[in-house]
């Protein structure tokens, strides 16, 4: 059963603000999504089921709303109670729906280039077609993409509606987590004006602990996931993207990692799936399509090529600190091993590969993205000179027009083969 | 007369290449080293996908495929700026494959205090790496370098005549462009000689072109740095129009360096980074500025009525350059005034593309 295509089809294909802002519409897609799907975890379940109820909140006006750009720290949102929404996000549901050809058709009508990533053209086309919900403010952060801060200047400029940007210095040491940690207090400052809310200390307190329980919960699951044969698939894995985008310091987002922790180790302790369905394990570098696709299928079931990491699900950030709760939280920002050089990637890379006896790393490089994209040479040369295999899936993540399927599975089929050469 | 930039080279400093305009050149001056820019040509080779992916931006790609075929080949080293995810890949390249020093520098995307402070440690981080390579830059070395930095605008604001504070103003569109990419190629001293000469050579711009004239309702070319060719059209073209040449090879490059007045006696090196810092820090932005100064920019002109059209530029695969466009044309909702998008990929083939459009929209305009 298509999900998506029941969900949509139910409301006659029209997703508009006003039909999305209805109680109706979210017991239906809680109905088609959450009750009648098939979730291999119980926490997956329950990030499906969050998903749905903070996008309802949002679109019945219930609380304000944040709109967030991918990497902005979520904990500053948790922390004034405010409901987070994130366009990349949205934008990618809306390729799950199969809005993305409309979407991004009416963004070269709004006069944006067809070469800027497109989950930031989904998103400005849906804000102009009133698919999303309306911010109070717009909060984002520069660092690792060019787009999303612009993007977000220009939203916040349509909207009217007030907006932060950090700007994420790239190397880390203290004149950068001075310099970062300066614009998190004026952001505070920025939130309490623009929110009307006063942010107290047991309101840091509790956003920061949330976070690092649920860090220290997804460090359990990603040890668990080191297991042979690897007890949780890929496709699995990269459906908890979400929390990834806004769930950092929300309480709930510590129940799910927990959750899934909880899960997992059974799973392991009684012996984990049939080890003839891996062959191979892989790390999975960036995102994957989200419009409907068979790719993880092709290259988990079909292939038997295990996707036992991913690069989005790693914990590299040390602990924050409540009582030092900027500067820990610029520490956590500077810690991607993303930013800046991408020797920094390369070494982060390097250690999952070894921790969870990858054989080969595919990298679906989503064709707008400069940051992912452009280090695809220099990752491909240097984990060649490790005798890592490497491949850069050319693709993109919304448009389903940018991804030739045929193509794909000819260059997985071949990846194949390289790994099974080296296997001997 | 300012063309002939590699015979102006001071040839007793080792010459170090670099990009964006938000490196402080003085300081690599400071360190003994002839600054050099390193812009391509419009008949480069735009690369391959061996070093950068096609999908970013030409400018890096070119470059780096520049560098690869041995076109700068006495280059000592390279100073990079982290401006944007192409020059961040760019730098990746080149640290891997390239045998001279490739230095990383990190200038912020905002201005205010804690930005200036930000980038005053980022320079003297690279001053210690300058020490380090056995190039150490010293207060006297400093001091002097400012100096001769603020030279080169005394005798530009004599040259153009105050004006708008916009180099077109005077000198005219051609030789305005020449003039940057000599300055930033050429020994400083030389370069000065060479302006302060102009002033009494001749203050009028070459005949038919932009007259000298504060004020004058002109021509705004913005957006990324444009192709020498799209100068020229645009130089050839405009007929008696002003050209405000809004990029790096414009009034991005000749910006004031009044803060460094009174620092070359005895100022503490530290009190001179920091000059160093705030000064960059206040030059007009490019689109990468997370701030709201473009937009004071494009509306200081438009409050002036000093456009009677736009030609905006704006490189492929560049976010920047794109999302600057947009908000741009969405300030010109009503205005009347025009706008004409000139994509590029900074080669000659695309001037032969654009140059029709180019010329229409000038007639259209003048």
């Amino acid at each position: 059963m298509d999900s998506f295509k029941l969900f949509s089809d139910s409301l006659g294909g029209n997703l508009s603000r006003k039909l999305l802002s209805t109680p109706r519409v979210y017991a239906l897609a809680k109905q088609i999504f959450i009750r009648l799907k098939n979730f291999s975890f119980e926490a997956s379940r329950m990030a499906a089921e969050t998903a749905l109820e903070q996008a309802a909140a949002a679109f019945r006006g219930e609380n304000m709303v944040a709109w967030t750009s991918a990497f902005f720290p979520s904990e500053m949102v948790h922390a004034f109670s405010l409901i987070p929404f994130a366009p990349e996000g949205a934008a990618a549901t809306a390729a799950s729906l199969g809005m993305a050809p409309q979407l991004l058709r009416f963004a070269d009508q709004m006069g944006f280039s067809n070469d800027a990533c497109s989950f930031h053209r989904c998103a400005a086309a849906g804000t102009a077609g009133e698919y999303f919900p309306v911010p109070d403010m717009l909060l984002a952060s520069s660092h690792l993409c060019d787009g999303a801060p612009q993007l977000f200047r220009y939203l916040g400029r349509r909207y009217g509606k007030p907006f932060y940007i950090l700007d994420v210095p790239v190397f880390p040491g203290e004149a950068g987590e001075r310099y970062l940690a300066r614009q998190l207090k004026e952001l505070v400052l920025f939130m309490e004006k623009t929110s009307g809310r006063k942010l107290t200390r047991k309101a840091i307190r509790e956003a920061w602990e949330n976070s690092n329980r649920a860090g220290a919960a997804q460090l359990r699951v990603n040890t668990l996931r080191r297991h042979l044969p690897s007890p949780m698939s890929g496709e699995d894995a990269l459906g908890f993207v979400y929390l990834v985008l806004v769930g950092k310091g929300h309480l709930q987002t510590a129940r799910i990692y927990e959750t899934l922790a909880r899960e997992l180790a059974e799973r392991v302790a009684s012996g984990g799936p049939d080890p003839a369905g891996e062959r191979f394990r892989l790390l999975w570098m960036h995102l994957r399509p989200y419009y409907k696709n068979d790719l993880l299928g092709i290259v988990e079931s079909e292939l038997k090529m295990r996707v036992a990491f991913e690069e989005i699900n790693d914990v590299y950030w040390p602990p924050l600190d409540p009582e030092r709760p900027f500067i820990s939280l610029a520490r956590k920002i500077l810690s991607n091993p993303a930013l800046g050089p991408a020797r920094r990637r390369l070494a982060r890379v390097k250690e999952l590969a070894a921790a969870y006896r990858a054989d080969g790393v595919i990298h679906f490089s989503h064709w707008g993205c400069r940051q992912a994209v452009g280090a695809t040479v220099f990752l491909k040369d240097q984990l060649r000179k490790d005798g890592i295999p490497f491949l850069s899936l050319d693709g993109d993540c919304v448009d389903p027009n940018s991804f030739p399927p045929g193509q794909a599975r000819t260059r997985l089929e071949s990846f194949l083969e390289l790994l099974e050469q080296r296997a001997g | 007369m300012f063309t002939s930039t590699e015979q102006s080279v001071n040839l007793h400093r080792p010459k170090v290449g670099w990009l964006c305009t938000y490196t402080p050149e003085e300081v690599i001056y400071a360190a003994g080293f002839q600054p050099y820019r390193l812009l391509p040509d419009e008949n480069s080779n735009t690369g391959n996908d061996r070093l950068l992916p096609p999908t970013l931006c030409p400018y890096t790609r070119r470059v780096a495929a520049a560098l690869e075929e041995g076109v700068y080949p006495d280059l000592k080293g390279l100073v990079v700026a982290n401006s944007c995810n192409a020059m961040l890949h760019l730098y990746n390249v080149l640290r891997e494959r390239s045998d001279r020093f490739v230095y990383l520098l990190d200038p912020p995307r905002r201005f205010e205090q804690t930005a200036v402070e930000y980038f005053a440690a980022q320079i003297g981080r690279m001053i210690r790496f300058f020490a380090d390579a056995g190039h150490p830059v010293t207060r006297e070395s400093l001091g002097a370098a400012l100096a001769l930095y603020r030279e080169t605008g005394f005798i530009l604001e004599r040259l153009a005549g105050g004006g708008n504070g916009w180099v077109a103003d005077g000198i005219g569109t051609l030789r305005h462009y020449e003039m940057a990419l000599a300055a930033s190629r050429s020994s400083r001293e030389a370069f000065n000689r060479q302006l302060g000469a102009s002033l009494d050579a001749e203050t009028a711009a070459p005949a038919g072109e932009n007259p000298a004239g504060p004020g004058r309702p002109g021509l705004l070319l913005t957006g990324a740095p444009p192709p020498a060719g799209l100068v020229k059209l645009l130089a050839a073209g405009s007929l008696r129009l002003p050209v405000y040449q809004d990029s790096c090879i414009g009034s991005r490059y000749w910006h004031s360096k009044d803060n460094y007045a009174g620092l070359d006696g005895a100022a503490a090196i530290d009190e001179m980074i920091y000059a160093v810092a705030l000064t960059y820090m206040q030059k007009p932005p490019c689109p990468r500025s997370l701030e709201y100064s473009r937009e004071r920019i494009y509306r200081g002109l438009l409050e002036k009525k000093l456009l009677k059209g736009i030609v905006y530029h704006d490189l492929n695969f560049c976010d920047l350059s794109h999302y600057d466009y947009l908000m741009l044309d969405k300030m010109l909702e009503g205005s009347g005034i025009p706008i004409l998008k000139v994509r590029t990929e900074l080669g000659q083939r695309d001037l032969g593309q654009v140059q029709t459009r180019v010329e229409a929209f000038l007639e259209m305009i003048t």
